[in-house]
């Protein structure tokens, strides 16, 4: 966030830059005056038509579903993963080596095995997206853990905290900054692996609707559905994950 | 009946990528009767706090034996030498979370607010009090426990002395109401005397029992300066002064 600046001026840059944005688009567009590259007014139509279709919907909640279940199980698990290696030097010398070749793991080549190995199913499909994110989500939270105040860990022993006391009140409060990190990432990884997933191997959702319109060339329908699909990972960032992020941070002065 | 039994033959800090081994005790053993208030006094640096960490079960890193009176374990409070408060955690949270889950405890998280006299900044985060507010809240926290031992590590440092004077009267006054046995460590030769029933002096590292200093002064004579000065020039040998506090302590440097 822009800090310093006043509502009303933000609003102002930001209206700007989108107006700019549209007005260039909108000039490609004309310029190349073909099916191909269409201008923002035949995008919206587009919009509008499919909105007008209960399919839409149904594609797009589809795809949140499996958004939605990916994202909370990389967390999760990523963020256990996290914890151990950030905690236990032993651990993390050991499989230092499992996690880069886990992160350098090419996102096709996970789903694709997924598919082969347990078929073309919505588990497979759910777990191939949260195993394309749970190697940054841990990478990123063993670093605070690694920097989890023994001052406080100290503490939390003498006064017999025990294990899950000590994790909910000390030590997942210090990770806060380094798992809302993952989370936004995720979230914008996540989605797009969602779509790969449901063109390969799913018959519904927005990959697959996209799949669909790829064959027909319709490429306004394309972005239609591309835009949607952005608001509403910025509606989860700004109703969710940012409120979320307001309410951790409270207590900093 | 002891509530305490400290013998310890040695604890060694290894040697680390920038400091030396460190024998930081070294054949120390004394009892701590219940309801006693024992002073821990020694130059910074000896192994005060080392002490109070072996007691705590800290760190089982040692040669000896430390023994707790039965029960006394599960209601052991620590008071670090910074308040080591949660900073997410508002006053009452924090004191909250000390009361053991088993046993809801007769210490109200109220009550001891009102104790240490924070009841307008019980839901304020510790990052918006005082360094003082911040002592009284942990002092507070300690009481949480319900505690048959309270171990207290210099936990009045970096206070002026007002204010180290001010929380000292508080904790005379939780401890009428609330007795426990103390062991209260500090390099203030004063505010050992002020203080205790009886005082342990620790010499210099290897730390080793150097004296053993019984004080049986009544309460006028304790807030009396002059009283409390002749107490310390006939009893307690002058220890390193603050300004010659080395770098080391317990073995590790500090930042």
């Amino acid at each position: 966030m822009s800090g310093g600046k006043s509502i009303p001026a933000r609003i102002g840059w930001s209206g700007a830059s989108l107006a700019a944005f549209l007005l260039l688009w909108w000039l490609g567009a004309a310029i190349a005056g073909s099916r191909d590259l269409p201008g923002p007014g035949a995008v919206l139509i587009a919009l509008v038509d499919a909105a007008e279709s209960g399919e839409f919907y149904t594609h797009m909640l589809v795809t949140l579903a499996r958004v939605a279940v990916s994202f909370m199980l990389a967390m999760v698990i990523g963020t256990a993963i996290g914890i151990v290696l950030g905690r236990k030097p032993g651990a993390d010398r050991f499989f230092d080596g499992w996690l880069i070749l886990a992160l350098n793991m090419p996102a096709l080549v996970t789903i694709i095995l997924c598919y082969i190995w347990f078929g073309l199913t919505e588990v497979a499909a759910v777990t191939a997206v949260a195993i394309n994110k749970i190697p940054n989500v841990a990478v990123t939270v063993r670093e605070g853990a690694r920097a989890v105040s023994h001052e406080l860990s100290e503490m939390a022993q003498a006064y017999r905290f025990g294990r899950w006391k000590t994790l909910r009140h000390v030590i997942l409060p210090q990770l806060n900054p380094f798992v809302a990190a993952s989370a936004r990432s995720g979230l914008a990884l996540v989605w797009k692996i969602v779509l790969v997933v449901e063109l390969l191997g799913r018959s519904n959702g927005v990959g697959f609707q996209l799949h669909l319109l790829f064959q027909l060339f319709d490429v306004a329908a394309i972005l239609a559905y591309a835009i949607a699909f952005i608001a509403v990972v910025q509606m989860i960032e700004i109703f969710l994950l940012q409120p979320w992020e307001r309410a951790a941070n409270r207590w900093r002065p | 009946m002891s509530a305490l039994d400290v013998a310890i033959t040695r604890k060694v800090y290894p040697a680390r990528a920038e400091t030396r081994e460190h024998l930081a005790l070294s054949d120390l053993a004394f009892s701590v009767k219940e309801g006693e208030t024992v002073c821990i006094l020694g130059p910074s640096g000896c192994g005060k706090t080392t002490l109070l960490n072996l007691i705590a079960g800290l760190d089982g890193d040692y040669a000896g034996r430390i023994t707790l009176a039965p029960g006394i374990e599960d209601h052991l409070a620590y008071v670090f030498q910074t308040p080591r408060l949660l900073p997410w955690r508002t006053v009452r949270q924090n004191i909250g979370l000390a009361i053991d889950d088993a046993d809801s405890g007769p210490a109200s998280v109220s009550d001891l607010i009102a104790a240490v006299g924070l009841e307008a900044f019980a839901d304020a985060y510790p990052g918006q009090l005082s360094l003082g507010m911040q002592r009284r809240a942990a002092l507070a926290r300690a009481f949480a426990r319900d505690p048959r031992i309270l171990l207290m590590d210099e936990p009045f440092v970096s206070l002026d002395d007002a204010a180290a004077e001010r929380l000292r009267a508080l904790l005379v006054r939780i401890l009428a109401e609330r007795p426990t046995t103390v062991l209260f460590v500090t390099h203030d030769r004063r505010e050992a005397a002020k203080l205790a029933n009886r005082i342990l002096i620790l010499s210099d590292p290897p730390a080793t029992l150097a004296g053993d200093v019984p004080v049986k002064l009544s309460r006028a004579a304790r807030a009396d300066p002059a009283r409390i000065e002749a107490f310390c020039r006939r009893h307690l040998p002058v220890i390193m002064p603050e300004a010659d506090r080395g770098d080391l302590v317990n073995g590790k440097t500090k930042p």
